[in-house]
């Protein structure tokens, strides 16, 4: 049973061909018809030599020891009746060793597979470092190819897109300053029937804490700002919201590694927060 | 960043919570009924350590019992949502549900029908997980349970 | 043709500058390895800074001692056979008689050693694992799948001295002296691969675990 999904292709490359369900993704699908090996070399050898400059990097690569106790501790290997392919080490395996051993000069091809096990059979959970005997960190070295990935532009497209809108308005959905203060006051206005005189402030300086809802909340989710309000005004908290953008918590750029927009999130978050006097924050991711 | 450590001071809502609750600043009026499970955000617990605070509010909030799931605490298996495992996107949410089968084995083996998952990956994807396999039950975010919850003190009635 | 091996000056190559070059190749290569990690992690911001001693010996501590982690506990043929094999393999050359017999000969020092009894039965305990992990290798199938060649030569480096220095002791197979010899060559072996295969994860294990250990215990979490 377990060998069923495991393919070894004779052409060419001899890489593991996985025998997964199709998924049809745009990120991936239209992405790869204008990669060819020399891109990717570019990519992956870019990311290598950061790599190479780090403990972090290089000593689970030195270290795994192949014994495989790491592959118990995944939910995905669990929930796939212990399919090796889903193991901790083999996804490591099936993506950066391979890439070192070729130096990167893989297929585009290749180069999808290696998408599809980062982006959407890891969840860079960390529980695999629990199980490890060395401790080794997986999830950062999956991390590491998913940041290749987003160099290629090999990314989901709806993570991408949710991290160009970080990227370009510093909320996840593409939420104007206009409709997030509105949607702010119009959740005021619901709470009041509810609870008397309830406020949300907006862009109080020198409050105790800033909330930071994540951008669904307003997009989609209004009852989580409705009820937060709530919990708020009946504890009595100094708190505000940040009127201008990097009020989202959201952090997609981390996700796929686009380490550029995360800092930015990040710094967004900050700069509201020191230009607010703001004492602490709360996330909501 | 060049902090080690922040230089004002961030909160995960489940610390917030935990301090108003256990302060007396929110008093909790009335408790859910019937048995609850948790499920353990992997940000929270296992690479933040609030597996005790969560533990508290639940139990505060609900009549209870808790029924662990197994594995639980920092040893909880992800709800498969984290990682940007939901914001890849609706195409690959059967590919995500498939891959958190161990989650329903979990949540089925609790018998409870309130499971409080206080993350929005985790609210999400165990709402997906019991709608794919048709599991009764429902995920329950904190500031749901604290606002149906908390006492209302009569001045801020309307 | 097996003369040459009879002859003398082989055996005292091995015995004497042999096992020289093979300990300061294992000790200098070490020390360069471990060094060089550890420059490495201090060129990452976020790798010192929160590196803690009391936390690193907390991970350690529980990942050395058979059933103290999660894991170990959860597989417990497993563990029973790596603490079984890693304890005959670094404790049983230190210790045993014939070892110290050598040292004392050299420069007239020993400590205290092993009963032959007892280390017979160890050497034979470490060659049973390591045909465990042998058979593991080929029929678990999520090892089968990330295993490579160079998973086989460690697992044999690590082999070879216990089964030459088992059939020597036992004066099996070949003739003493020339299983002596090969004892002595592939014990030599073993300790110049340590620092340049992943057999160095005996150097590694150490950094790697004090990393997580204190990553995770400064979230407030723990590792085992
Ligand atoms: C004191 C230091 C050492 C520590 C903490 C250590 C730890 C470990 C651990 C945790 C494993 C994985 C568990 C498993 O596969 O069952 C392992 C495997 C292994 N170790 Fe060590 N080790 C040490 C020293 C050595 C030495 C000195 C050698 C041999 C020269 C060695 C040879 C091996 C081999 C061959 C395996 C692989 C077993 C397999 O094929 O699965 N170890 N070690
Ligand atoms: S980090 Fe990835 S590989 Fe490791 S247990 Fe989590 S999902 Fe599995
Ligand atoms: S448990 Fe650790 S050493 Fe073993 S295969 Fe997995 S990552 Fe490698």
């Amino acid at each position: 049973m377990a060998e069923a999904s495991v393919k070894e292709s004779t052409k060419t490359e001899d890489w593991v061909k996985l025998n997964r369900k199709p998924v049809a993704d745009p990120g991936f699908d239209e992405t790869v018809k204008n990669l060819t090996t020399e891109k990717i070399e570019k990519a992956v050898n870019a990311v290598l030599n950061i790599g190479k400059n780090g403990a972090r990097f290089m000593a689970p690569l030195e270290t795994c020891i192949h014994c495989a106790l790491c592959s118990n501790a995944c939910h995905w290997y669990l929930s796939h009746d212990k399919d090796p392919t889903y193991a901790p080490v083999a996804k490591v395996k099936m993506t950066l060793w391979e890439l070192i051993k070729r130096k990167g000069k893989v297929s585009p091809e290749f180069m999808k597979q290696v998408a599809r096990i980062v982006f959407c059979e890891c969840n860079l959970c960390r529980r695999c470092s629990m199980y490890c005997p060395f401790g080794l960190d997986i999830a950062f070295q999956l991390g590491m190819v998913r940041r290749m990935c987003f160099i290629l532009g090999l990314v989901p497209q709806n993570i991408l897109d949710q991290t160009h809108s970080l990227s370009a308005t510093l909320t996840q959905l593409w939420i104007t300053q206009g409709d997030w203060i509105d949607t702010m006051q119009w959740q005021e206005e619901e709470v009041r029937g509810e609870i008397k005189n309830v406020r949300i402030p907006i862009d109080k300086e020198g409050a105790e804490v800033m909330w930071c809802p994540l951008g669904t909340e307003p997009k989609v989710a209004t009852y989580h700002i409705a009820r937060t309000a709530k919990i708020m005004n009946v504890a009595g908290i100094d708190w505000t919201v940040a009127a201008q953008d990097g009020w989202d918590s959201a952090n997609m750029g981390m996700f796929i590694r686009d380490m550029e927009t995360m800092q930015r999130v990040v710094r967004g978050i900050y700069d509201n927060a020191m230009r607010l006097k703001i004492k602490r924050i709360v996330l909501t991711e | 960043m060049g902090w080690k450590e922040s230089p004002i001071e961030t909160l995960h809502p489940i610390e917030f919570y935990y301090e108003l609750v256990s302060t007396g600043r929110i008093k909790i009026a009335r408790k859910i009924k019937g048995p609850v499970t948790i499920q353990d955000p992997c940000n929270l617990v296992r690479l933040r350590g609030r597996g005790e605070m969560l533990r508290y509010l639940v139990n505060e909030t609900f009549e209870g019992p808790i029924i662990e799931m197994q594995p639980n605490r920092g040893h909880n298996y992800c709800c498969n949502g984290g990682g940007g495992g939901n914001a890849i996107g609706p195409p690959w949410k059967a590919n995500r549900c498939e891959g958190a089968r161990i989650k329903a084995e979990q949540i089925i083996a609790t018998g409870c029908h309130n499971i409080c998952s206080p993350c929005h990956n985790c609210y999400t994807s165990i709402n997906d997980v019991l709608k794919f396999y048709n599991i009764e039950g429902h995920a329950m975010f904190m500031d749901e349970i604290l606002a149906e919850t908390m006492e209302v003190p009569e001045e801020f009635k309307p | 043709m097996l003369d040459f091996i009879r002859d003398l000056s082989l055996y005292n190559f091995v015995r004497g500058p042999l096992v020289w070059i093979a300990f300061l190749i294992f000790i200098g290569g070490s020390i360069y390895k471990v060094r060089g990690m550890i420059l490495l992690a201090k060129k990452e911001k976020v790798v010192q800074p929160y590196m803690s001693f009391k936390l690193s010996l907390r991970s350690i501590l529980h990942w050395v001692f058979p059933f103290a982690s999660v894991n170990w506990r959860s597989r417990w043929v497993i563990s029973t056979a790596t603490f079984l094999f890693h304890v005959g393999l670094v404790i049983l050359p230190i210790f045993l008689l014939a070892h110290n017999v050598l040292i004392y000969e050299s420069w007239g020092i020993s400590w205290w050693t092993v009963s032959e009894g007892f280390a017979d039965i160890m050497t034979m305990i470490v060659i049973a694992c390591c045909g465990f992990f042998f058979v593991r290798r080929i029929f678990a199938p999520e090892v089968r799948f990330v295993t490579f060649a160079d998973d086989y030569l460690i697992l044999a480096i690590a082999f070879l001295p216990f089964i030459t220095g088992f059939l020597a002791y036992h004066q099996w197979l070949l003739p003493h002296k020339i299983m002596v010899i090969l004892h002595m060559i592939f014990g030599s072996l073993m300790l110049i691969a340590i620092p340049f295969t992943r057999l160095g994860h005996m150097l590694y294990f150490f950094l790697t675990r004090a990393y997580m250990g204190s990553d995770q215990g400064y979230r407030h979490s723990q590792d085992w």
